[in-house]
């Protein structure tokens, strides 16, 4: 999306861990660090994706088609060296 | 999960991302990304622009305009083009209405054309000159043929570069017109009149010849 006073390009992303049957209710913003190239949606995206891992979470609900980049990194590594945002999964 | 689906999960994911990219605070910040192209590399040249200043401009694509670059600047590898030979080659190039431009320094007329370039190139397509024939031309033309002075100037030999025949300074020119020697004095009219008595002439049309007399006076 645009900033809108600068009219530049900003991107955030969101965990929302919705409220289960113990009472655990939790929101997390995320500043994915892009900048220039590297500020794109499919950063936030795997940004998200990847602060859900990290907190220990094992089922993650996205409509993200970083999904696949995942799956890649996984299976056909080789085939990511270059990828613009090639941190993220090989951290995941 | 289908996208925009109206889930309230994925509401709530979306309404935070937007909460994250517009305040500019989060709870997590992620390290700042790597430069994505520091591993990749592509070809440009030094671009000149005024006395001083020189920018790099980059070949857009790999195919023509590398071709185009590597052959302005390549072409003659590491010849010297400070000899007689290059400059001579050189004025075979220029055209008569180059040619016929007076110096602007002397006012005076440059340097006559040294060839007519639709009569030298026509042996190219006589048919009674043979294959033999026209590789010699061409050799002689680029000073690739072998004579004494080539054997001196490679270092194969600790003699004077000098004629077999008659003793002289050998060089290409040397065979084709200098040469004293009584058989080669004799190769040199035959091929003086060959062209004018013989069949090389009157594949020259009419017109043409014409237009050589013109020129030659």
């Amino acid at each position: 999306m645009q900033d809108a006073i600068s009219k530049l390009q900003i991107i955030g992303a969101g965990i929302f861990t919705p409220t289960t049957d113990a009472g655990y209710s939790d929101t997390v913003t995320i500043n994915p660090g892009g900048s220039g190239p590297t500020l794109t949606i499919n950063r936030a995206e795997l940004a998200a994706v990847l602060v859900a891992v990290q907190k220990g979470h094992t089922e993650i609900a996205t409509d993200s088609a970083s999904l696949f980049q995942i799956r890649k990194q996984l299976l056909n590594p080789m085939a990511v060296l270059h990828h613009l945002h090639r941190e993220l999964p090989r951290t995941l | 999960m289908k996208s925009h689906s109206g889930n309230i999960g994925n509401e709530g994911a979306d309404h935070l991302a937007h909460k994250a990219a517009v305040n500019q605070i989060s709870d997590v910040s992620l390290p700042p990304a790597t430069a994505p192209f520091y591993d990749l590399f592509w070809l440009s040249v030094p671009n000149k622009v005024g006395s001083h200043a020189e920018e790099i401009r980059v070949l857009t694509n790999l195919q023509d305009k590398l071709k185009h670059h590597m052959h302005a600047h390549h072409y003659l590898c590491e010849a010297n083009t400070d000899t007689l030979l290059y400059k001579l080659w050189q004025k075979l190039h220029d055209t008569p209405q180059r040619a016929a431009q007076p110096d602007s320094r002397t006012q005076q007329d440059t340097a006559k054309l040294l060839a007519q370039a639709q009569f030298s190139n026509k042996f190219w397509s006589m048919p009674t000159v043979t294959f033999k024939e026209l590789e010699q031309v061409l050799k002689h033309r680029t000073d690739m043929i072998h004579t004494d002075k080539h054997t001196k100037r490679f270092s194969h030999t600790t003699v004077p570069a000098t004629c077999p025949l008659c003793g002289g300074l050998d060089s290409a020119p040397h065979v084709l017109l200098r040469c004293n020697n009584h058989t080669l004095k004799r190769m040199h009219i035959n091929r003086h009149h060959h062209p004018i008595l013989g069949g090389g002439w009157h594949h020259l049309q009419q017109s043409h010849a014409e237009a050589f007399f013109k020129a030659g006076s």
